[in-house]
């Protein structure tokens, strides 16, 4: 391995891990310990207990953590393929600041183990889900082709079709996710940037085996939980696919793929460590948005901008930093800022995002309230501080269940009311004087 | 594209492309002053560029949409 251990140039590792919930893991209070290593890492580094995403998905979310931009300064409002050409556009007009083409143009080699694509895949030198063999594809190796040449059309069609279909249901385990993490910092030639994303915590959890433990079906029950027959249809569609009867279970199956996870980051990070690559590399574990798993009458999806689906964990590794728990909001747009103010560097552009450091180093508040967007309906958004939230719904039916899941207000006291139970919105709200130009609608109206 | 052969494991191999002689003309006058010191490393440098670009191909796209889908969306 070549000596990246230069203090002036350290490298850069960003790990998405989908749909985490901190209230599913011990370092939160969960009662299960689905996390012994992410907990292990929170303790040795900076931990933030009060980190929200922008977005309630992952599209929105993840361009949130490479511009430091709030969703409608960086144009992606919406999860793929809800976005609309407009947002693109938009996004190709707006954004100033990308982190991997930034640091590309840095000199540093920029890495990604994901299969999300699209424009994702911008300022990065390699961008893979899977090792890709060298040599030619089995597709092309000269008596396969033979054969399918020789083939009628419609078979010709049909072997194609049927490469394609498997492999398009083969989505990575964590661990070979990590285990190709490992292999890219292996043979990174200069200072590196890696981003992996891992996707096993997604519902229905398709890389994680599980056996199922409860006898009795739930799932006539919790169709009666369901109001609208639109969320009730989506719910059966997606139990299928689970292929469980049991929403314990199903919870069950997404402690495991957590544990798996788990597993495949502890492996890296005890990796970094054995290689004495900690002291010049800067590591972030965060996720792009929640889930609710049973919460408000949603079941196992991310829809609504109740806490569930945006409060994510966060750790950081610094080199030099001591250990921290970090109290006091902070957002996803933030990591971006704190992480050049510690490399002492100004791209020159505006970021929405406020450097973390003075609630890292004293304690002091760096921002009074969290912004996000839902980017699984068409219009809701909420502003949030560390006792009371709103939520407005101009347009709340979702993409994925064609339902409603906000009203149209909704106001809760946090302080009193953590879980977001009683809506107490009286017609008009604080917040809203407050913070009018977040709460307007593009017609003005508020 | 003719490969050359390698002595070293970890040595990047290289090939030869054929490009029109005007083009690399061309080329060379437009790397001038730019410290990209050959026509070669000009090329490699803007091929890069439009690898790493984020351009989607459609079998790619269909195949991000399968994968959605697959998730619920």
């Amino acid at each position: 391995m070549k000596d990246l251990n230069n203090k002036e140039t350290p490298n850069i590792i960003f790990i998405v891990i989908d749909a985490l919930r901190p209230k599913n893991l011990s370092m939160y209070d969960y009662k299960k310990e689905t996390d012994k290593n992410l907990k292990k890492i929170a303790k040795e580094n900076l931990f933030f207990k009060d980190f929200y995403s922008a977005s309630n998905s992952t599209a929105p979310s993840l361009n949130s953590i490479f511009t430091g931009l709030y969703p409608p300064n960086h144009g992606i409002l919406h999860q793929f393929p809800y976005t609309s050409d407009e947002e693109i556009d938009n996004m190709d007009k707006q954004v100033k600041f990308w982190l991997p083409s930034y640091l590309k143009e840095k000199g540093y080699e920029t890495m990604a183990v994901d299969w999300i694509g699209l424009w994702f895949k911008k300022g990065f030198d390699y961008y893979e889900e899977k090792e890709t063999k060298k040599g030619k594809s089995f597709l092309n190796t000269p008596i396969i082709k033979k054969i399918l040449l020789n083939l009628p059309a419609w078979a010709y069609k049909l072997g194609k079709k049927m490469i394609k279909t498997r492999s398009s249901e083969q989505f990575s385990p964590a661990i070979d996710t990590a285990n190709l993490g490992i292999s890219k910092i292996k043979e990174a030639k200069k200072p590196f940037f890696l981003f992996m994303h891992f996707w096993d915590t997604h519902f229905p959890y398709p890389t994680t085996k599980y056996k199922a433990r409860e006898d009795e079906s739930d799932i006539e029950e919790t169709l009666k939980k369901i109001k609208e027959n639109n969320q009730k249809e989506y719910f059966k569609k997606r139990a299928a696919d689970i292929n469980l009867n049991s929403t314990k279970d199903m919870e069950n199956k997404y402690d495991t793929a957590i544990k798996n996870i788990d597993s495949a980051v502890g492996k890296i990070y005890s990796f970094l460590k054995n290689e004495k690559m900690l002291d010049n590399t800067i590591i972030v574990i965060q996720g792009d948005h929640g889930d609710s798993v049973n919460e408000h009458g949603i079941f196992f999806e991310h829809s609504g901008l109740y806490d569930v689906s945006i409060h994510v964990p966060l750790i950081v590794h610094i080199p030099g930093v001591q250990p921290k728990e970090v109290r006091g909001l902070a957002e996803n747009v933030d990591v971006i800022p704190t992480i050049l103010e510690f490399l002492k560097d100004n791209p020159g552009v505006d970021f929405d995002g406020r450097s973390l450091w003075p609630l890292i180093n004293g304690g002091e508040k760096v921002r009074d309230k969290i912004l996000s967007w839902d980017g699984l309906s068409h219009e809701i958004r909420s502003i949030r501080t560390e006792n009371r939230k709103l939520i407005i719904a101009k347009d709340p039916t979702c993409h994925l269940c064609k339902s409603r899941h906000h009203q149209d207000k909704e106001e809760y006291d946090l302080e009193n009311d953590k879980d977001e139970l009683n809506n107490v919105y009286s017609g008009e709200s604080d917040l809203e004087k407050n913070d009018v130009t977040f709460i307007k609608n593009k017609d003005n109206s508020i | 594209m003719k490969r050359a052969k390698n002595k070293e494991d970890n040595k990047v191999e290289y090939g030869t492309i054929s490009l029109p002689l005007p083009l690399i003309e061309k080329i060379k006058k437009r790397i001038e002053g730019t410290g990209m010191n050959s026509v070669s490393a000009y090329i490699s440098f803007v091929m890069r560029e439009i690898l790493s670009s984020g351009n989607t191909g459609k079998e790619e796209l269909e195949e991000v949409r399968k994968r959605l889908k697959a998730l619920g969306y």
